[in-house]
């Protein structure tokens, strides 16, 4: 882990320039560099390993194509997360989309797609003996305001620090200091609702 | 009980402590390589739909126009005035002109 942080500061300027020169011995590179980053944080937000993993290919075709608007204020991964929050969030977005329509379809005696509940999501990274727990929390996460559930996921999933998150969401330390409060506040009561039934 | 349910929450919240990544699906790299020679692909074919392309295309279109229009308009004021004289030279030939009325 510290072996490939290392490695990236080094090489981040020259892979920047390489990308923008368009070399695609470049672009495996990346892909290889920050995969692991960029599909577990899709994960997170999407729970689904298919469309996580489908989701990660765009993001990096999407780094690929719009690295020319990179701008160096920031860190070359701060603007990955960033892409692969947004792009999670569009699938995301474009998915409830969907179902609102499915269900309008239904209201009006349209044969629409059948709605499959979210199954449990069992993220293999957890320990054995929280497995449970965290399948429990994945669900209840999915009921938190946007901002809230990635400020959560990041810190916890990607222990990233308030600042780096703060980067990401556009807003200030203090500002993911409250969404990690209110987070945890909101889990609380989701939980607790779960539990009592 | 009220214990118990404080517990169980705060064990909840706190289960995501020392996660691990999940490992990326195989061959993951050349799945997204592929992805990108498809999305260049697919960019190449439908170029003619990029803005700056399309208003090059309609600035030559209307430029070619102009000029044409300005090449017929000179052209034709030519044949107006050769047109006159030679209707003229035909009149006064046969005798047709405004004066014999």
């Amino acid at each position: 882990m510290c072996l490939i942080t290392k490695r990236t500061s080094l090489n981040e300027q020259s892979l920047i320039q390489g990308l923008q020169q368009g070399d695609e011995k470049m672009f495996s590179l990346m892909v290889e560099t920050y995969q692991h980053m960029v599909f577990n944080t899709v994960l997170g937000l999407v729970l689904n390993y298919e469309e996580a993993e489908d989701l990660a290919q765009d993001v990096f075709v999407l780094v690929f194509q719009q690295i020319q608007s990179f701008r160096s204020a920031s860190k070359f991964s701060t603007w990955l997360y960033t892409i692969a929050v947004r792009t999670a969030l569009n699938h995301l977005r474009k998915q409830k989309a969907k179902k609102r329509a499915a269900q309008i379809k239904r209201f009006f005696g349209i044969e629409a797609e059948q709605e499959i509940g979210q199954a449990d999501f069992y993220h293999p990274g957890v320990i054995l003996e929280n497995k449970e727990y965290a399948a429990v929390l994945f669900k209840a996460l999915q009921q938190l305001p946007e901002n809230q559930r990635i400020a959560f996921l990041l810190v916890k999933t990607e222990e990233m620090r308030y600042d780096e998150v703060a980067e990401i969401l556009r807003v200030s330390v203090k500002g993911v200091e409250g969404l990690m409060h209110r987070a945890k506040e909101n889990l609380r009561i989701v939980l607790n609702e779960y539990y009592k039934n | 009980m009220g214990k118990d349910i404080t517990e169980l929450l705060e064990k909840t919240i706190s289960s995501l402590d020392g996660i691990r990544r999940a490992e990326v699906p195989g061959y993951f790299l050349a799945k997204t390589k592929a992805k990108l020679y498809r999305t260049e692909q697919k960019e190449e074919r439908f170029q003619f739909r990029r803005p700056v392309l399309l208003i090059a295309v309609l600035t030559l279109f209307l430029v070619m126009n102009s000029l044409v229009l300005l090449h017929l308009q000179s052209n034709s004021r030519y044949t107006h005035s050769d047109n006159t004289s030679s209707v003229n030279g035909f009149a006064k030939e046969y005798g047709f002109t405004t004066s014999d009325y």
